[in-house]
């Protein structure tokens, strides 16, 4: 817990937090301070280790999951995304195939003059 | 080896780990005390650690581990006779972890003196004297004087060592060398430690570390002699002493 010379900016940046923090936990109540203390210990930290190791859970947790509805239950993810699709489909499109009757070569020679 | 016992006042990191294994040379059974109170988190940690010296010496029952509530007596401690402490002592009130192990080292004490145990060690470095329980100018001379006046011998097996870590390496304690703050690292953790990292902030950048030690002294000093005197008027009053409504009300986190 080596402290910086207050001169330079990074101990000035120090003495202030350390001074702000001070003034308001030496007034407050021991249940309070400790709140006091959770806060600051999350300001100060940040989206921390803590954070990552709960993210990480939550990560594993849904990949279990996907892995107990495909491998577990024996169900695909494709058979799946199929029937979830089917669930919340619209109604289906309406395509079709149209013949346009054009003009055989032969037709098209006949209306050249000379054609070789 | 004599057969005996011992208090060594147990947080799980290294520096305890080290002293445990220095104190089983010693003594035939190292009774493990781990303080609790509010904010304390990770006490399975201190569980895993046990697990792991029991397999070290392939043995189980050496270290019976007790969990000790703190949190009445840590109270206590920061907020009796606070106004006036505030005027005197200014911002050295907020040293929180140097109050908070007195608060372990009375709790400790009287476990120690019910229970007819005379010996007491803890974990402390040189290296960490920054932190007033682990100073020998601020807290440990006065704490071993406190510790003899009740015929209890309170000791620091690893004081002198310069690191801890490199030891437990070497004896294959730990797989690991750098360990420290990683989450190898099983200890108990507290999340109020950012107070006295601030309260550092604020104080140490104004002072040296002898000048920062002279006026922190004075605090624990005081602190002490309450201590002694409490823990004094506790045996020879019991039930009708400050201290036992304090003991009483403590209740397991």
């Amino acid at each position: 817990m080596t402290c910086p010379v207050p001169t330079t900016r990074r101990g000035f940046w120090f003495r202030l937090t350390g001074t702000l923090v001070v003034a308001v936990a030496i007034v407050l109540p021991y249940r309070m301070r400790l709140l006091f203390a959770r806060v600051c210990t999350f300001l100060h930290n940040g989206f921390g280790a803590a954070f990552a190791v709960g993210a990480g859970r939550q990560a594993r947790f849904w990949n279990h999951m996907v892995l107990l509805v495909v491998f577990y239950l024996g169900i695909s993810s494709a058979a799946l995304f199929r029937w979830i699709g089917k669930l919340f489909s619209t109604r289906r499109k309406v395509t079709g195939t149209y013949w346009i009757e054009r003009e055989t070569p032969e037709s098209f020679i006949e209306k050249v003059k000379e054609p070789f | 080896m004599s057969n005996n016992r011992c208090i060594l006042l147990f947080s799980g990191g290294s520096d305890s780990c080290l002293a445990a294994l220095r104190l089983a040379e010693e003594y035939e059974q190292v009774v493990l005390l781990t303080m609790t109170r509010k904010g304390f988190t990770k006490l399975e940690n201190v569980q895993a650690q046990v697990a792991r010296l029991d397999r070290y010496f392939g043995v189980s029952g050496r270290f019976p581990l007790h969990f000790l509530p703190h949190d009445r007596i840590f109270r206590f401690l920061l907020y009796e006779n606070y106004f006036s402490n505030l005027r005197k002592y200014g911002s050295m009130l907020l040293s929180h972890c140097g109050l908070c192990k007195v608060a372990m080292h009375w709790r400790g004490m009287v476990w120690a003196l019910e229970n007819g145990i005379t010996h007491i060690a803890d974990g402390a470095v040189r290296s960490s004297s920054e932190y007033p329980a682990q100073n020998e100018k601020i807290m440990l001379k006065h704490l071993r004087d406190v510790y003899s006046s009740f015929d209890l011998r309170y000791e620091n097996p690893v004081y002198e060592e310069p690191s801890t870590e490199q030891i437990l390496y070497d004896l294959r304690f730990h797989r690991r060398l750098d360990f420290k703050r990683t989450p190898d690292d099983l200890q108990l953790l507290c999340d109020q430690q950012i107070l006295y990292a601030m309260f550092m902030r604020h104080f140490r950048t104004r002072y040296s570390l002898e000048e920062f030690e002279d006026r922190m002294v004075g605090l624990y000093d005081s602190k002490l002699d309450m201590v002694e005197r409490m823990t004094r008027e506790y045996r020879e009053r019991g039930a009708d002493s400050k201290l036992a409504p304090l003991l009483e009300q403590e209740v397991t986190i």
